[in-house]
């Protein structure tokens, strides 16, 4: 009852450049890892990213642990280059963010580059 | 017949050359118990046996009397006493009666000895069986050493012997932890400082190495710390060694009285296997023991504190662990005395985003962080500063959400500065029932490398509480629908009822209700902390007479 | 007070009323000085600690009880009162010190238990006793009861309880500890005014109260558990399932039977948000109770509680009429489960009756 519903991660390329996680169910704790572990595995297999939407418009509920894996989500983003955007934000994650205050964090610009001078 | 000279009766004749070389054993006895013919099989069967002389005289006394009882019953019919049963030598025979006109008996003997051995093994078999299932059954419910240990001593006299004791390998000081039960007594713990080499092979089994047999003592050379007290002469006396899984779990004596038999080779055997188990359970419990008090002592700094009254300002709060969880989870909160009484206390409330021991280690980092950061308290946002710097780190990102809250008495009310690091701002309860959400906000601590806050001032006045809590309260989630979450909304219902209460009933009520909102389900870490500013003495309304729950 | 002729006679029971009374007045308003006063004053004044717990403290809280349950004090004062207490309970404690000479028990609330107040008193009562005891406070886990008790030992547990519907959780916090080798006394009005629901989980004892319990205690070791039982050897019934089938639809339950009633009582149309809320934790309770009985096996656990139900709402001025058209939509979802039909249908012809009687009397 409590345990959450399953969370389904489906990643998409957008040309060269972006890619596209669409996160559908609740980031919780018996859930959210499994964000990075499809963020892990595409971000290896498209080198040259320069930006990674996570669709967030059926997040049904994120907890702290949900925004942990956000946090990690963000590390390994940054790491490969790429700006992290969160699109479709819910009232309540929004909510969690401005509290935690990370919206701002997670959603920088990543040191300007020349790639992403040509990017969209 | 082949020896006519014995032919002295007509029943005799019916001994005929078929019976007497019937390969079943045949005797003929009349009303008055005196034999009246035998075949060739009962001859050599029972030597002793002459016709003319009486069965109780010359037969295996199981045959005589079955006969006197057979010939006493004027029933008349083939077999009324049915078959007898005895043993001539090493074999077992079943006698079968069978009855004539004249009154005499021809006892047909046919040898069971196979069946009736096979018998009594199984059921001697089934009987250890039993034991042995009792022991575990027994054993298995308790990880208590003490209570193992009493078990093993209960058992074995009811089934083994007339007093046993469990010897424990050496304690601290080098003394043994022993329990002895004499059969039908009390069990009583002791613990001995004696000299085990005393005892041939006692020494080893405790020390559990190297391996001894299970070894008979020579019950005149027993010590007297080893003899039960009350117990009378020791009989036979043998040590076992109690297998342990790598810890030495300790040895097991068992004493029979000088009057008992010995112990036979088939009870030494189901002695073997009884110590076996009792064995494996007394070292189950001691690894738990040592385990349970190696968390113990690690736990003991990460529980939370008892809070209670301090210079002047009501404090309580009440925690409630996750049910799937370890006992300690993510939720922490720590109170932290002023030193002098106008001065501020710090109290602390926080979440570890997660659970288990990566989120109880964290907890106890950031609490003893804070505590190395007293000095440091006039100014939350440094505090927080340093708090994140030791914190942040590369291979997760664990992170933190607490609040941060310096209160001190101020005449009759209590002033307190508030500070949340990406914390639910603590709500304040005023007199007249409004509840206000405490104007601060800031970032978490430990996931990023910067991190603001805005510090919150206000005074409680008499009566007037502020309540700090987890997430665990307003993500509660249950309700008659099951599927909602407490919220934010319902706890700012709830402590609007709260105005005027003491610290101790606004934590409980808060705790109450959300756990009547979860009803049977499952929940995260709940934490929840009040301060509050005491009534004076004469302030007496307590919010009136409220309609309760009920509203229509 | 001097006159011999004029005194009036004050028996041990009417000088515990009067410490009862100053300490239920400091304690509803929530004085906590007033109130250390008067149960402190009752130890100097040399009345008996255990009956200064069970004869004032006790007596206050059974008071509160009844007082929430008439609406005479607000939420506020009821938990104010519990709090003050608290306190004076640990005033007590701190003011008589007894050193232990008796063997050790456990005593804890059942998990989802907040009502902690029976088992403090009780511990306390022990400590009093000579009892070394180990206080694990409200809603107990059992599995940090378990390893309470294989960690210590103790003679026995004590078990508190006060909601029926936490009764299956109790049964499984008692058989837990009884398979620990440790032997179980219950008490609370959870199990019951005769204790038949102690009986009936597996627990080796029962007591009605505090002191009864003590002197159950006192009187000797109690027996050890049967190794063999197993929680569905006490319940043989529950084979039918329906104990688990409506407690995993619960929240199914109560949604059809708010939608049924919004059919039938159009007033609920124009229900406020809070009103919409104590209607459906009402149809909540109804499931859980019923879930209990059809667990427990017993009929009368369900009677009792809409009776109880009947009165608490009665004295909050909230008509009680929407309790029979709740229970027949509750039948109708239900019809499916011989077990829980004929409870229900049981429940509602005696309490549609006691209905009429109580308007023909009135």
């Amino acid at each position: 009852m409590t345990a959450g519903q399953r969370l389904t991660c489906t990643w998409a390329v957008a040309g060269r450049r972006t890619g596209r996680l669409t996160i559908v169910g609740d980031l919780d704790y018996d859930h959210a890892d499994e964000i990075n572990r499809v963020l892990v595995e595409n971000l290896g297999a498209h080198p040259g990213l320069r930006a990674v939407h996570l669709d967030c418009a059926e997040v049904a509920f994120c907890d702290s642990y949900g925004l942990a894996a956000l946090l990690m989500a963000h590390r390994h983003i940054r790491g490969v280059g790429a700006r992290l955007h969160l699109d479709n934000l819910q009232p309540g994650l929004t909510r969690l963010l401005e509290l935690t205050r990370t919206l701002e964090y997670l959603t920088a610009e990543a040191a300007p580059s020349r790639a992403e001078k040509f990017d969209t | 017949m082949t020896e006519p000279e014995h032919a002295t009766s007509a029943a005799v004749l019916e001994i005929d050359a078929r019976i007497d070389t019937a390969p079943y054993p045949a005797v003929v006895a009349d009303a008055a118990g005196i034999v009246q013919a035998l075949n060739r099989a009962a001859r050599t069967l029972l030597p002793d046996v002459r016709v003319g002389e009486t069965l109780t005289a010359t037969a295996p006394g199981w045959l005589a009397e079955s006969h006197a009882t057979l010939a006493a019953d004027p029933t008349p019919g083939p077999s009324p006493g049915g078959a007898a049963q005895g043993w001539v030598d090493r074999r077992s025979l079943e006698g079968h009666p069978v009855r004539h006109d004249d009154g005499t008996v021809t006892w047909w003997l046919v040898d069971d000895t196979d069946t009736r051995l096979a018998r009594e093994a199984l059921r001697t078999e089934q009987a250890r069986t039993a034991f042995l299932t009792e022991v575990s059954t027994a054993l298995l419910g308790s990880l208590n050493l003490q209570r193992c240990m009493e078990t093993t001593v209960t058992l074995a006299t009811v089934n083994l012997c007339d007093a046993a004791i469990v010897m424990a390998p050496a304690g601290r000081g080098g003394r043994y932890p022993t329990v002895t039960a004499v059969r039908g007594g009390e069990v009583v713990h002791d613990v001995l400082d004696v000299d085990a080499e005393e005892v041939p092979g006692l020494a080893e089994a405790l020390q559990g190495f190297p391996p001894v047999p299970s070894r008979w003592l020579d019950p005149m050379s027993v010590p007297e710390w080893l003899r039960p007290t009350g117990f009378g002469e020791v009989g036979s006396i043998v040590v076992t060694p109690l297998p342990g899984h790598g810890v030495p779990a300790g040895a097991l004596i068992l004493v029979r009285g000088a009057g008992a038999a010995e112990f036979s080779e088939e009870e030494e055997v189901v002695a073997r296997l009884f110590a076996t188990r009792a064995g494996v359970a007394m070292s189950a419990a001691r690894m738990y023991d040592q385990q349970a008090s190696i968390t113990e002592t690690l736990m003991r700094d990460l529980l939370p504190p008892t809070v209670h009254q301090l210079s002047g300002v009501e404090f309580a709060a009440r925690y409630r662990a996750a049910q799937d969880g370890d006992r300690i989870g993510g939720d922490f909160y720590d109170v932290h005395p002023a030193s002098e009484e106008d001065e501020e206390s710090l109290v602390v409330l926080g979440d570890v985003c997660g659970k288990g021991l990566d989120a109880a280690v964290l907890t106890g980092k950031i609490r003893s962080t804070l505590h190395a950061l007293l000095p440091l308290a006039d100014d939350h946002l440094r505090m927080l500063r340093l708090l994140n710097g030791a914190l942040l780190n590369t291979h997760d990102a664990r992170f933190a959400t607490l609040v941060l809250a310096s209160v001190a008495r101020d005449g009759a009310g209590v002033r307190l500065r508030l500070t949340c690091g990406g914390h639910p701002a603590p709500l304040v309860v005023r007199a007249d029932g409004r509840v206000e959400e405490a104007p601060t906000r800031g970032t978490l601590i430990g996931a990023m490398p910067d991190v603001g806050a805005t510090t919150a001032e206000l005074t409680l006045g008499p009566g007037e509480t502020c309540l700090m809590y987890t997430d665990g309260i307003t993500e509660a989630k249950g309700g008659p629908f099951g599927d909602e979450l407490f919220g934010e909304h319902r706890l700012h219902r709830a402590l609007g009822e709260c105005a005027g209460m003491p610290a101790e009933a606004v934590v409980e009520r808060v705790q109450m209700l959300a756990s009547q909102w979860l009803g049977r389900g499952a929940h995260d870490d709940m934490a929840v902390l009040a301060i509050t500013a005491p009534r004076g003495q004469h302030l007496t309304a307590v919010g009136g007479h409220g309609r309760g729950r009920y509203t229509a | 007070m001097t006159d011999p002729t004029t005194r009036t006679p004050t028996g041990p029971e009417e000088s515990l009323r009067k410490y009862a009374d100053a300490l239920w007045s400091a304690a509803i308003a929530g004085d906590e000085y007033a109130a250390t006063d008067a149960v402190l004053g009752a130890l100097d004044a040399g009345v008996d600690p255990e009956a200064v717990l069970l004869d004032v403290v006790g007596a206050v809280q059974r008071k509160v009880g009844r007082e929430w349950a008439a609406n005479r004090i607000s939420v506020a004062q009821e938990h104010t009162a519990t709090a003050i207490d608290e306190r004076v309970i640990g005033a007590v404690g701190h003011r008589v010190r007894t050193r232990p000479s008796r063997g050790r028990i456990a005593v804890a609330c059942v998990d989802g238990e907040w009502h902690a107040l029976p088992a403090r008193l009780l511990a306390e009562v022990l400590r009093l006793r000579g009892f070394r005891v180990d206080y694990l406070g409200a809603q107990v886990p059992a599995p940090h009861l378990v390893e309470h008790l294989h960690r210590t030992a103790p003679e026995a547990v004590a078990i508190s309880g006060s909601i029926a519907t936490r009764l299956p959780t109790a049964h499984a916090t008692i058989t837990a500890c009884r398979a620990t080798g440790v032997p179980v006394i219950a008490g609370g009005a959870a199990f019951g005014s005769d204790g038949r629901y102690a009986r009936l989980l597996g627990a080796e004892a029962w007591a009605p109260d505090a002191r009864a319990a003590a002197d159950r205690l006192a009187e000797g070791p109690l027996p050890r558990p049967e190794n063999s039982t197993q929680a569905i050897d006490d319940l043989p019934h529950l084979a039918d399932q329906e104990y688990t089938m409506v407690t995993r639809t619960a929240p199914q339950l109560v949604k059809a039977m708010y939608t049924g009633l919004e059919l039938k009582l159009p007033v609920m149309a124009r229900y406020s948000d809070q009103q919409r809320q104590h209607t459906a934790e009402d149809l909540d309770h109804i499931v859980q109770f019923l879930a209990t009985s059809l667990y427990t096996g017993d009929d009368d656990l369900f009677g009792h509680f809409l009776r109880w139900t009947a009165e608490i709402l009665e004295a909050r001025s909230v008509p009680a009429a929407f309790l029979v058209p709740a229970l027949e939509l509750l039948g109708e979802e239900l019809r499916d489960f011989p077990r829980a039909t004929a409870l229900l249908e049981g429940a509602r012809a005696q309490f549609s009756a006691s209905l009429v009687g109580t308007k023909e009397s009135a």
